[in-house]
């Protein structure tokens, strides 16, 4: 391996952290392909340097001027819970089950969380600004309507739920913010940019679990990984600059797309070593 | 939470996020720029940047608890206590 190869990955892991920030999804959807097919890394070093970019994203994202403001502090906190049990209780499952059924199951759930996207596409989840928002809703400033947005917490069991299994599939090296981010929007009242927002910084914890388990063993290559955080931290600027500049419709637009594109992929098999 | 509590909480989340961002940082790129000189000491700064990367969720968690702690929300201190446990026990195992 030559020094192309860091080079690629600083630009490859630019590109994932921009979108990663942008969609509070990690960007280990579009690090994974690159490293396991364009690089020939086995799945497991691959999903380790991914995770690794992801607390990268998830760190300097939260921390960019402005973003916090959108994170639902109180929420993320709980379902952190959630999130590193799954973290855990994936790593022992992963090491049992056989890995084409779960990749399958997978890539059924994010069709079906598309799916679900697509049919509310245009529904926004806030309430009256001065509405009653329960112990887990938020308030934040909206800069597209330049006044001050409130939404409640609905169906939480859901939202336990899902960052549960959300967790679970950190084992895959992509933070599993694909499965909270579109569940929280849809399903639990929780507008895109919050969800986003909260899912990004929770994203950090959930990969520690992962990723200092394949550290133990030894399946993160530092150099690479290094090339990868640096090119993630600078595409992480520019995505969270542009997350204000989105409409939600086109933010969910972009979302189902690569919910798809990251389903056909888990179908078509890539990544298998 | 109060907006003034909130507010705390988030300066506090985001210091250490960005003091962890940049320590991170700088070890990597020491070490990308030792490698390509052929340094023998770059995969200790490589390995230093990504251990002090790794540790950034685990001190926000830990920030976080200790601010609910002072601030007596139950809820919050119980939840950042539970996560606390599992990062910790995850870290431990890797230190094995």
């Amino acid at each position: 391996m030559n020094f192309g190869s860091e080079l690629l990955t600083f630009a490859v892991g630019a590109f994932a952290g921009g979108l990663g920030a942008l969609l509070g999804i990690g960007g280990g959807v579009i690090l994974i392909p690159f490293l396991n097919i364009a690089l020939g890394l086995t799945f497991n070093q691959s999903s380790g340097i991914s995770l690794i970019t992801i607390i990268a994203t998830s760190s300097a994202a939260s921390a960019a001027k402005g973003r916090m403001q959108l994170v639902n502090l109180r929420l993320g906190m709980v379902l952190e819970v959630f999130t590193t049990s799954g973290g855990v209780i994936g790593l022992w499952l992963f090491g049992k089950t056989d890995s084409h059924t779960v990749r399958i199951a997978f890539a059924w759930t994010l069709v079906a969380i598309a799916m679900i996207m697509l049919s509310r596409i245009s529904k926004r989840n806030v309430l009256d600004p001065t509405a009653e928002i329960g112990q887990l809703g938020g308030r934040y400033f909206d800069k597209e309507t330049g006044g001050e947005v409130a939404y409640r917490l609905k169906r939480a069991p859901v939202a336990f739920v899902m960052s549960f299994l959300a967790g679970v599939v950190s084992n895959f090296g992509i933070g599993g913010g694909i499965l909270k981010v579109p569940a929280l929007n849809a399903w639990c009242g929780v507008p895109i940019r919050a969800a986003a927002a909260t899912s990004s910084l929770m994203l950090g914890a959930t990969a520690f679990v992962v990723a200092t388990d394949r550290f133990r063993h030894g399946e993160i290559i530092p150099e690479l990984a290094a090339a990868a955080v640096l090119g993630v931290l600078g595409g992480t600027q520019v995505g969270v600059w542009a997350q204000h500049r989105f409409h939600p419709k086109t933010h969910k637009l972009v979302m189902v797309a690569l919910l798809l594109s990251v389903a056909a992929l888990y179908f078509s098999g890539v990544g298998k070593r | 939470m109060s907006a003034r509590d909130l507010n705390r909480l988030e300066r506090l989340l985001g210091g250490i996020l960005l003091a962890g961002v940049a320590l991170s940082a700088t070890a990597l790129i020491a070490g990308l720029l030792l490698m390509a000189m052929g340094s023998p000491g770059a995969g200790f700064a490589l390995t230093t940047g990504l251990v002090l990367l790794m540790c950034i969720p685990a001190a926000r968690i830990l920030a976080s608890f200790g601010d609910a702690v002072v601030r007596r929300d139950g809820l919050l201190a119980a939840a950042t206590a539970f996560v606390s446990l599992v990062l910790l026990w995850q870290f431990l195992k890797t230190l094995q």
